[in-house]
């Protein structure tokens, strides 16, 4: 058991927090506008990705989701669509899936497999073997969405947070978050919010 | 005027009782009492002034670590019953799944106080339960007047046992 930080902490002497959900002696994650390493995964088609094969790219949607949540489940049309709409644009889409398939078996390899096809994933969906990207992400939960932009002092990260205001029903959606943010950058402005939070399930490990 | 006047006092005890929201609505199939609340509703449970120490679970029928460490909740409840120890699990089970999941999964396995949390907005839910949690299911709250401790992902028994026993 160890006592570490995430995320956006805010000082308070009274308060603890016990973060059993991360490994105990990393690095702290990534923060906005952190410049953040690439990564190198095994995807579905057992090719492995990185971002600099995307030598196009403007940025990234990187989605830390899975097979097996519900709140992923309730999102994956819409992270398809994200692809369609975003993909176009110069925007690439890479889904990681953070858990691990010996604490929840639906989460396999060969269950990722099946995911991508029967879905029609038309974006990179990967594996984290060893589990040693998301911590350095900081993903804390799936689904669970980081927006990188490529610079020229390399990749940054731009936002982090859910991709609506509204997990349950797609037609109460106010504010599209993922969507705004890339709007903005695409108009050289800063996603607001740069930062958001949705429940989801925690991330699968031992 | 027997009505106005029953109106009245409803309004004026509103008025001077603490502010406790009253629920939404109640899941009362066999003899089961669950209050069903929207995240204003959950404030007052996170945010007690009095002497107990509350422990506050975040769960859902769906969620696998969640389902596995109720055992360990329903043993603190067990123990820490005489001993100013307040424990409820809030359900964030979704509404359609109330009748059909949680209801049975709670006769079946929960003796301790359950409620459900419906959110309308998750993000004010979320900073409402702490400031650094990041939305992941479960997650556990456990206060007294003087310390809070948020325990982010899947707890223990023993963990438990410790983190009330630092608090008294």
């Amino acid at each position: 058991m160890s006592v570490t930080s995430c995320g956006k902490l805010q000082a308070n002497n009274q308060a603890s927090v016990l973060n059993q959900n991360f490994i105990s002696n990393q690095v702290s994650p990534y923060k906005l506008g952190d410049t953040v390493d690439d990564f190198t995964l095994k995807n579905v088609d057992n090719n492995m990705v990185s971002m600099a094969n995307y030598k196009d790219a403007k940025g990234f949607i990187i989605v830390f989701t899975c097979n097996t949540c519900p709140y992923a489940k309730l999102y994956e049309n819409r992270i398809i669509e994200l692809d369609k709409t975003f993909s176009e644009q110069g925007w690439q889409l890479i889904a990681i899936n953070p858990n691990d398939p010996s604490v929840q078996e639906g989460d396999s390899f060969e269950n990722m497999q099946k995911k991508a096809a029967q879905s029609n994933y038309q974006f990179p969906y990967l594996y984290d073997e060893g589990q040693t990207v998301y911590p350095k992400w900081g993903a804390a939960r799936t689904p669970h969405i980081f927006i990188v932009q490529q610079t020229s002092k390399g990749s940054i990260l731009k936002y982090i947070g859910a991709i609506d205001d509204n997990a349950r029903d797609e037609n109460k959606v106010e504010k599209e978050y993922v969507k705004l943010a890339i709007e903005n950058l695409e108009k050289g402005k800063q996603p607001n919010p740069d930062f958001t939070r949705a429940i989801g399930c925690t991330i699968k490990t031992k | 005027m027997k009505a106005l006047s029953f109106a009245l006092l409803c309004l004026l005890l509103m008025n001077c009782a603490p502010k406790a929201k009253p629920p939404l609505s109640i899941l009362d199939k066999d003899n089961l009492n669950i209050p069903v609340y929207n995240e204003d509703g959950l404030h007052n449970f996170l945010h007690q002034k009095d002497n107990n120490i509350h422990v506050v679970n975040f769960w859902a029928t769906w969620c696998s670590p969640c389902v596995k460490e109720i055992p360990s909740f329903e043993k603190i409840n067990q123990e820490f019953k005489d001993q100013n120890v307040e424990l409820v699990l809030v359900s964030l089970d979704f509404e359609e799944q109330l009748e059909t999941n949680l209801v049975s999964f709670v006769q079946k396995n929960i003796k301790s106080r359950v409620i459900v949390v419906l959110p309308d907005d998750q993000e004010k839910l979320i900073t409402i339960v702490d400031s650094t949690w990041q939305g992941g299911l479960p997650a556990t709250v456990i206060y007294s007047k003087n310390k809070r401790v948020f325990i982010s992902g899947e707890t223990d028994y023993q963990t438990l046992k410790q983190t009330i026993l630092s608090l008294q």
